[in-house]
């Protein structure tokens, strides 16, 4: 999914299953962690800007379940210490992972594995997949700037 | 379980004969579906409705079992290209649904993780049943509702 899909799916999952700890706060803790995991993307942006996509192969261990295993027992420190901001940022860190593993082709056991796994709920062509993305993050954008607002989190 | 899976493999070859598009409906697609269903778990779980997560969490069990089985029916059996999907998808499952429980639930759902990437290591399988342990949970969480023990599974369910 592309970086604003992670934002607005984290921000969605903050807003609907966690309202208790909603805030301006836990908003922005929430979208810093959901796209975080994406940093490790940077190294191979040149080939990415060629061939229009990010691969498999360019996810370090960071970006499959090692990486959620440590995100998670950070989160659940910080948890000890500030409930809200620690939830926050295992909501925003799941949500990089759950919607990774839906929508992308995944190693989710490197370095221990390489194998590749694809649940096949995306396409892989390029221009359809751009095209489902579009869509997916228009609906989500849509649905949160609709609840937050309702909130009065934001103002029109 | 083996004469489980037989008899919804007999059940599933006519069915998969008569509808050939279903037999394009790929083992791994069905993971996927049961991984799409568990944000909605989250969501009525934190809302704390009860019944529907339990039958939600049921549907999504239902369809990581379905998927194994769709898979031998249809002879895709590389086992670990198998387990690798089921594993993976049921580690993220967790991690969304452990998102409206307590931390106890976070902290079995990281034990989980790590035993994961450690069977995958030394190649011999040991995890925690957790989302089938969390529905059980859950059930006797509804039925115990005017009991006095009822307090603790609160407790241990969404406080801790």
């Amino acid at each position: 999914m592309n970086t604003l899909g992670h934002v607005f799916f984290a921000n969605l999952l903050l807003v609907f299953g966690a309202p208790s700890i909603l805030s301006p706060t836990t908003l922005i803790v929430t979208s810093i962690a959901s796209v975080i995991t994406d940093l490790d993307h940077i190294a191979h942006l040149r080939t990415a800007i060629k061939t229009h996509r990010f691969k498999s192969e360019t996810r370090t261990r960071w970006h499959e379940l090692p990486g959620l295993l440590l995100a998670m027992i950070i989160s659940t420190i910080i948890m000890l210490f500030s409930a809200p901001l620690g939830r926050s940022l295992l909501i925003g860190f799941v949500s990089h992972y759950f919607l990774d593993l839906l929508t992308r082709p995944t190693r989710p056991f490197y370095p221990f594995s390489e194998r590749v796994v694809f649940l096949g709920l995306a396409p892989r062509n390029l221009k359809k997949l751009t095209a489902y993305d579009t869509v997916l993050t228009v609906i989500m954008g849509v649905i949160l700037i609709a609840s937050l607002h309702g909130q009065g989190i934001i103002n029109s | 379980m083996v004469k489980v899976s037989s008899t919804v493999r007999m059940i599933l070859k006519p069915v998969l004969t008569r509808f050939p598009i279903l037999r394009q409906v790929d083992a791994n697609m069905i993971s996927g579906l049961s991984l799409a269903f568990t944000p909605i778990a989250y969501l009525l779980l934190s809302e704390r409705a009860i019944i529907a997560s339990i039958i939600t969490i049921f549907l999504v069990l239902l369809l990581d079992a379905l998927d194994g089985i769709v898979a031998r029916a249809k002879g895709q059996t590389s086992s670990e290209d198998g387990w690798m999907v089921d594993v993976s998808v049921d580690r993220i499952s967790e991690a969304i649904i452990s998102l409206a429980l307590s931390r106890v639930f976070i902290l079995l759902t990281i034990l989980n993780m790590g035993l994961a990437l450690l069977s995958c290591h030394y190649e011999k399988h040991a995890i925690i049943p957790l989302r089938q342990a969390t529905l059980l949970i859950l059930i006797a969480y509804y039925l115990l509702q005017s009991q006095p023990t009822f307090f603790i599974l609160d407790q241990i369910l969404f406080h801790w």
